[in-house]
């Protein structure tokens, strides 16, 4: 660069000088020379940082050539169109697929709301029931009671609905449980007799006080049942207005509440079912490399 | 199954003449427990949604104890 502006110099210095004739020719040539050099000591800088890249240095007026895009230039604009338009289409549609399955993970249990965990409770049978009995497959959970005078069994004619639809049409079958809110009037027996009358496949759950409060409190059910109280004692008890879908890891999937009827019931839990991905198979879609873009 | 449905008509109007504690408030109730669903019963967001039922349900002369 400097050699290419040093030369140009010298040139235009050479061209008037070279048209004259004469004894002072020499003298001129040798007077402009040493001006211009003189010159172009004082301001170098100039001329070579107006030289662009590439670009025609300088032209017989001296200045830098301007207005007109050169060809380095448009090359770069093609290349900034073609890699900023594949990057800009990649990281869309990867954002939209991370999004989806963030949705399904957060559903899943690991953001709001946060519920189920660990419990113990026996089922009308006598056996023992913990949450280890939620795995390997789809669970569905109702908080009640089965104390006669405020029975409602809208709800688990509804689950019984739900099941023979699920089983019959799209080949799913689901465990369904009810676990009672009131386990001082609920025993096994008491259980086993009042499901009789419901979907055979339910099954009741009981257990200590203690027992019942935790799960009640795992689950979000508002439990506001008196402890300790005396045979014949009347009280008011609680009951979830939700049902818990719960996928076979034991994870909360969903919780459906009286808007769903039966047939939106079904179709929301034939959707939860069949877009469940086991834990295998999302270990392996982990998190891009490139996933933080997208926090 | 007719005495059954028989039964179900006594059930009916015995709903309607003296309201059961299930078949009132349901809106009330709803909202509570949504509420819960989301933040927890010892939520101090849910305080008022407990009070509002709570009141409902006085109004049909039930008593509901308090969360323990």
């Amino acid at each position: 660069m400097l050699k290419l502006s040093r030369s140009a110099n010298l040139r235009l210095v050479q061209l008037p000088a070279a048209r004259l004739s004469g004894n002072g020719a020499k003298l001129l040539t040798q007077r402009g020379f040493f001006t211009v050099t003189r010159l172009w000591q004082s301001n170098g800088k100039k001329p070579l940082s107006r030289v662009p890249v590439g670009g025609t240095p300088i032209k017989d007026n001296g200045k830098v050539r301007e207005g007109s895009i050169e060809f380095s230039t448009g090359k770069a604009i093609a290349l900034f169109l073609a890699v900023g338009g594949a990057l800009s289409y990649f990281f869309n549609r990867e954002k939209r697929r991370l999004e989806t399955q963030k949705e399904a993970e957060a559903n899943r249990g690991y953001g709001k709301p946060s519920l189920g965990g660990p419990f113990h409770l026996e089922d009308m049978y006598g056996n023992e029931f913990t949450e280890k009995n939620l795995l390997g497959k789809f669970s569905i959970i109702y908080f009640g009671f089965s104390n006669c005078p405020d029975i409602c069994p809208d709800e688990l004619d509804k689950l019984g609905l739900w099941l023979n639809t699920l089983s019959s049409k799209y080949g799913i079958t689901l465990q369904p449980l009810f676990i009672t809110c009131d386990p001082a009037r609920d025993s096994p027996a008491v259980l086993k007799e009042y499901l009789s009358d419901f979907h055979p496949s339910i099954l009741g759950l009981t257990g200590t006080f203690d027992e019942v409060k935790n799960a009640c409190k795992k689950y979000r059910v508002y439990f506001s049942t008196p402890p300790n109280v005396k045979p014949g004692q009347d009280y008011l008890v609680d009951h979830s207005i939700f049902f818990y879908l719960m996928d076979p890891e034991g994870q909360f999937v969903d919780a459906l509440g009286r808007n769903y009827d039966e047939k939106t019931g079904v179709d929301k839990i034939v959707e939860h079912v069949k877009s469940y991905v086991p834990a295998e198979q999302r270990a392996k879609q982990k998190e891009a490399w490139y996933s933080f873009l997208f926090k | 199954t007719e005495t059954d449905k028989k039964q179900e008509q006594e059930n009916h109007a015995e709903c309607e003449d003296k309201p059961k504690p299930c078949c009132v408030c349901k809106p009330e109730k709803e909202e509570r427990d949504t509420c819960i669903l989301f933040n927890g019963q010892d939520s101090e967001k849910c305080k008022e949604f407990i009070e509002k039922y709570k009141e409902c349900m006085k109004g049909y002369g039930f008593e509901v104890p308090s969360a323990n």
